[in-house]
């Protein structure tokens, strides 16, 4: 081989290496989409790794994104097998088998209260994540999921709490049988429905926090038309402050009873060592109405304990999601938390509206209205709005 | 269709006493019943609807120079909307249009102070989506404004298409 050839060789090879380094260095978050289900797509393995939704999508997943629910504004007569090819973590580039490499960012401007004197908009990194899928296997029976994150900016009332470079989700996946999955290592808690916004109703009330990911054991159960997942955690063991660790038992289903339409059962049990215990149940309903459209419900009941006092609260949460055209959604959301209904706390009540716009594959763009409301009757606060703009770049 | 809804806003609320006025705020949530009659079966046309809402008031501050607060309040009140709609699918509609509300209710008094609150007569917009559930049953849900003295409404509930 002469000299020129070996000199392209090797330049190549350092584009890409570079290519690589570069998407991995530039990455975020990775969530679900349970409103998905108006595509028909009711189970969440279809398209992710983990098949109690979010995380890292698979190589279907990506092709569904690209084909499917995009606008595609670039690529409009492109035929739809052409999208999906091109799909993938370096496009129509094909890696081998055993890796799928993934890179995500999440950013969000807040601007709360518009209009007002005191409204100052404010920009959020959220979520920034990379990582892989190393398929052991080529049938992918043994899988490998190294996600890794970094937070910019974390929750005042979790940087304590937190380590800024955090494995999100690390875990050796194993199809046991046909129907039977295991997963071992650190992942979200199996509970409820997991949707993209981490502040809502259903997310926020449980402490089922945007970086509150759990070491544990997860055995699910995927049948035809029915799952079943039992979790057992022990809280995140790369924690900086282990005795606040919530460790425990979950559980969460999730059966077709309708063609679109799945109804389930979740529950979770958990306490730390500083003996403060919470305890949820919960029932939701995902049902599938046309294409791209959909509605979310979930209600529950949240139970919490410490060596002082103990509340039990409720939560409601509902969210619509209307296709207008390829791409392009109207969404609405209402959403109700009482932290304890047996005090005098107020009905904590959100209500938005707002679009959901994916212009290509790896694009997501969110548009948001919510008002806030809390309705009591020992008093009456002013009413509250926020404006976001969200942008969701996935490689 | 007959919707049974909750519905609930807040309005502007001012304290008076001889000597001094003071704003707040006043909360209004009750249940409704609303008919509604459809002047198009087509994919777009305009919606009427009549609603009755009974339910419970409160408002006031419990801090500040002047303290008057109010609360389990029942009120009654009257709404009426002509909305424009557009199908966009066979089970999905979105609807916006006009809204009037008539509410007569007066605060109590209390210790030389009085209230009120928005305004008996208001009107204002709204934004309505319906989902199909079922053949006769409809998910309704709505947000829009009251602009006298008042701001954000919104309701969700359930309809029965006869």
């Amino acid at each position: 081989m002469n000299k020129k050839i070996c000199y392209k060789i090797c330049q190549d090879k350092l584009r890409l290496f570079f290519l690589l380094v570069t998407q991995l260095l530039l990455s975020p978050l990775l969530q679900a989409y349970p409103e998905f289900i108006g595509y028909g797509y009711g189970s969440c393995i279809t398209c992710h790794y983990n098949g109690l939704g979010n995380g890292a999508l698979n190589d279907y997943g990506r092709g569904v994104w690209a084909s499917e629910i995009a606008a595609n504004i670039f690529s409009k007569s492109a035929k739809l097998e052409d999208l999906s090819a091109r799909s993938g973590f370096l496009g129509s580039k094909e890696l081998p088998y055993w890796i799928r490499p993934h890179i995500k960012y999440r950013g969000i401007n807040v601007q709360p209260n518009p209009g007002s004197a005191a409204s100052k908009a404010k920009y959020f990194h959220m979520q920034i994540d990379a990582g892989a899928a190393i398929a052991i296997d080529q049938d992918q029976k043994y899988l490998l999921m190294l996600n890794y994150g970094y937070v910019p900016s974390p929750d005042p009332n979790m940087k304590n709490n937190l380590n800024r470079f955090l494995g999100r989700d690390l875990y050796l996946r194993v199809q046991a049988t046909e129907t039977i999955w295991l997963y071992l290592g650190k992942l979200e808690k199996a509970y409820g429905l997991r949707n993209v916004d981490h502040t809502s109703y259903n997310r926020v009330p449980q402490e089922l926090f945007q970086n509150t990911q759990s070491h544990g054991a997860i055995v699910h159960y995927l049948g035809e038309t029915s799952e079943f997942a039992i979790n057992q955690f022990v809280g995140n063991m790369d924690s900086v402050n282990k005795t606040s660790e919530q460790k425990g038992t979950s559980f969460t289903s999730d059966i077709e009873v309708v063609e679109k339409g799945r109804i389930g059962l979740s529950a979770l049990k958990s306490e730390s060592e500083l003996k403060n215990a919470v305890t949820l149940v919960g029932a939701h309903w995902k049902q599938g109405l046309s294409t791209g459209t959909a509605l979310l419900f979930e209600y529950g009941i949240i139970q919490k304990k410490d060596s002082t006092s103990a509340t039990n609260g409720s939560y409601s949460y509902l969210q619509s999601m209307i296709r207008l055209a390829k791409g392009n959604h109207f969404i609405t959301n209402i959403e109700r938390y009482n932290r304890d209904i047996s005090a005098t706390t107020p009905d904590r009540w959100k209500v938005g509206l707002g679009f959901l716009y994916f212009p290509f594959q790896r694009l997501e763009f969110r548009f948001h209205a919510t008002h806030q409301r809390d309705v009591s009757s020992e008093s009456v606060t002013d009413d509250a709005w926020a404006l976001q703009g969200q942008v969701h770049l996935a490689l | 269709m007959v919707n049974l809804s909750y519905y609930n806003w807040a309005e502007v609320m001012e304290i008076q006493s001889a000597a001094s006025k003071l704003e707040s705020r006043a909360n209004f949530g009750g249940l409704g019943v609303e008919f509604e009659f459809t002047r198009s079966k087509k994919n777009s046309g305009w919606n009427f609807a009549a609603a009755y809402i009974s339910g419970q008031a409160t408002g006031g501050t419990k801090a500040g120079a002047l303290v008057y607060f109010a609360s389990y309040q029942k009120f009654n009140a009257f709404t009426f909307k002509a909305t424009r709609f557009t199908r966009l699918y066979p089970r999905v509609y979105l609807e916006i249009g006009p809204l009037l509300m008539y509410r007569p209710f007066v605060w109590p008094t209390d210790a030389g102070l009085a209230a009120t609150s928005g305004s008996s007569f208001n009107y204002g917009l709204t934004l309505d989506l319906r989902l199909r559930l079922a053949p006769r049953v409809d998910f309704c849900q709505s947000i829009g404004t009251l602009l006298t003295k008042a701001s954000t409404i919104w309701s969700l509930g359930f309809g029965y298409r006869f």
